[in-house]
């Protein structure tokens, strides 16, 4: 089994790395989006509270982005199927979870700093920005891997993926967003990270409990 | 997954899309030493038929029993002991023939070096390297039979394997069939009449 | 289900139970008569919400078909719980203008309803987006699946982000109805009849889908 989830997580590196389009889209998108706020904010210092939530906002859009990828590229390229009969579907589940977990913090960690440089935010504590970046990403990306596989089979509509994915993500960003101000103020965000963990392990374990049923063709 | 012995049985598998119904009533038994042909006119269902032995696919009515050594294996199919070749089943585009290769191997549980002798013997060898773009249709043919009998299933489901194939490829796959055929099931859907040769039974959709 | 016929007679006994027997409240007039049809809307809603999310982990654990109709259960109970929370939420909002003085104020129970009301819509954006496609029952299924998964989150996160304003005597923390025995006696008549409803609609539609169905497959091509 770990086997397979390594040989699945090499194939979808290795592939990503030879075209590097989703995610080449999903990091110019989260800094034009970024760009966009602060020159829209035309250099007037903003509360804790909105540069909270722009933050997020920003990075929940560049996720959408570019996690429903992993699983669209299976389905249109046709090779859905040689995944199907070759891996059992746990480990695709895994494989693909791990990948997206390592999207969002390559997105997480290119907005960080140029959102901290344009928009002039000073992190009181810096520690405790990074463990709530972490821990919402990790919510954010445990969530909607088994959405996207939804979304792949549905054909990928435009936008389908964000508005089915955020309702579900709305509590984690609810307190992504709390815990993310309480950290440019200097608090401690030690409860915000403990529920997103809890957030993404009951999200994860029921993924995998639904994954068979969306994998399978009709 | 060599020397193990599989029967498959088919009991009034019927398949229905929507609000069409591609087949009903389909039974057969195939064990490891027999091979049959589906045949069918266009739309008749025959890649259906395979996507479902293969598990890929699960039947609106009837049922599938997989014994592996004697015990019953899940309803899904079991995963190891079937290998497909068929046009909906596509490797990695981006990926050279031996990183398909070597990724199937891995997810499988296959030391990748077992595939060696088989790009020999498909004739791929020269073009192991290079990335599946650049392969014709006939490599590409080719290199999902190579994946398809990578891991020796002792079930072998082969969806139009002559498709695209010169002389020579076919004579290749005739030989390389021929001498899987003692331990393996083998099931070919087809209208290749010469395809069809290969086998023993038939199954034939209306 | 015969039972559901109770509809009959616990509907017309709530509406003349709510506008002729029930006495108004101290400060809310003769408003507080929605009461009587918004509180059990609300509470339909959740109690479809809950059905379709049951019913779609019942139908993706059935794989021997033995509920053949449990597909279109679930989405026929989404249809009504959407129903029943654009209601619930129309008149809990004429309400609210009345009572707090503008149709919107981010309360809990309002934003609890509006998740809601996101829920479903993303749901009925999936559906639409699976139109056709064989598999489109199982991929809805899983979604609800999902989504009542993120529910309890919801319960714990709503209130910490949203202060109150819902009148704390109607429906406190320790979920105890403070109200006049009339009131009350109202009231409750009112949650079983639009219960009631909710089941009489839901076996309708459900009835509904299975001809439907039976039309579909029946030969006539």
């Amino acid at each position: 089994m770990l086997d397979a989830i390594a040989g699945n997580l090499l194939k979808d590196f290795r592939i990503e790395f030879r075209r590097r389009f989703a995610l080449n889209i999903a990091l110019s998108f989260a800094a034009i989006t970024t760009l966009a706020v602060s020159l829209t904010a035309g250099g007037v210092r903003l509360a804790a509270q909105t540069q909270a939530m722009l933050f997020w906002i920003i990075l929940f859009f560049s996720a959408m982005n570019g996690l429903a990828h992993v699983f669209t590229r299976e389905e249109e390229e046709g090779t859905a199927l040689f995944l199907r009969v070759t891996s059992p579907a746990a480990a695709v589940y895994t494989a693909k979870l791990l990948f997206n977990i390592a999207v969002i913090f390559i997105i997480a960690a290119v907005i960080s700093p140029l959102y901290a440089f344009f928009l002039n935010v000073e992190v009181a504590s810096p520690s405790a920005f990074a463990a709530a970046t972490c821990a919402g990403c990790l919510a954010i990306a445990s969530s909607t891997t088994v959405l996207a596989a939804i979304v792949a089979k549905a054909g990928s509509r435009g936008s389908l993926f964000t508005i089915i994915s955020f309702p579900v993500v709305l509590p984690p960003l609810w307190i992504a967003i709390g815990a993310t101000r309480a950290a440019i103020a200097g608090n401690t965000v030690a409860e915000g990270v403990v529920f997103l963990l809890a957030f993404s392990g009951a999200l994860i374990a029921v993924s995998y409990m639904l994954f068979g049923h969306i994998w399978i063709e009709e | 997954m060599r020397n193990s012995e599989i029967t498959i049985r088919a009991h009034s598998l019927s398949k229905r899309f929507d609000r069409t119904m591609i087949f009903e009533g389909v039974s057969f038994s195939l064990g490891t030493g027999e091979s049959i042909a589906v045949t069918g006119p266009n739309g008749s269902g025959k890649s259906t038929l395979c996507d479902i032995v293969a598990g890929i696919r699960r039947p609106t009515g009837g049922s599938l029993e997989y014994i592996l050594n004697g015990t019953a294996q899940s309803e899904d199919g079991p995963l190891n002991a079937i290998g497909i070749a068929s046009p909906r089943v596509n490797p990695y585009d981006e990926l050279t023939g031996m990183e398909n290769v070597d990724f199937a191997a891995r997810a499988r549980g296959v030391d990748p070096s077992t595939a060696l002798p088989l790009f020999e013997s498909f004739g791929l060898n020269r073009h192991r390297d290079k990335a599946l773009r650049h392969y014709s249709s006939g490599m590409r043919q080719r290199l999902k039979l190579i994946l398809a009998v990578l891991h020796r299933p002792p079930l072998l489901i082969l969806d139009e394997p002559g498709s695209n194939l010169d002389s020579d490829g076919k004579r290749q796959l005739a030989g390389y069939i021929e001498s899987l055929r003692a331990h393996t099931a083998i099931v070919i859907a087809t209208n290749d009449r010469e395809d069809a040769m290969l086998c023993a039974g038939a199954v034939s959709l209306a | 289900m015969a039972i559901t016929r109770l509809v009959y007679i616990f509907m017309p006994a709530a509406v003349i139970l709510a506008f002729c027997y029930a006495p108004t409240a101290a400060l809310l007039g003769e408003t507080s008569r929605l009461l009587y049809f918004h509180v059990p809307l609300a509470w339909v809603s959740v109690l479809a919400f809950a059905v379709s999310g049951i019913a779609a982990i019942v139908f993706l654990a059935d794989k021997r078909g033995r509920f053949p109709g449990i597909e279109d259960s679930f989405h026929n109970s989404a249809s009504l719980g959407t129903l029943t929370a654009l209601l619930a939420t129309a008149s809990g909002s004429v309400w609210a203008k009345l009572m707090w003085g503008s149709y919107w104020n981010w309360d809990p129970r309002q934003t609890s309803i509006i998740i809601l009301l996101l829920i479903y819509s993303a749901y009925f954006s999936l559906r639409s987006a699976l139109a056709g496609k064989p598999a489109r029952g199982r991929l809805s299924a899983a979604y609800l699946v999902i989504a009542m998964t993120v529910m309890p989150f919801f319960v714990f996160v709503v209130p910490r982000v949203f202060l109150s304003l819902h009148p704390d005597p109607v429906i406190n923390p320790d979920m105890k109805i403070h109200l006049e025995t009339e009131m009350r006696l109202a009231l409750i008549v009112s949650l079983v009849a639009f219960s009631l409803l909710y089941f009489y609609l839901l076996e309708l539609l459900n009835r509904l889908s299975r001809i439907r169905n039976a039309a579909e497959v029946s030969p006539h091509e």
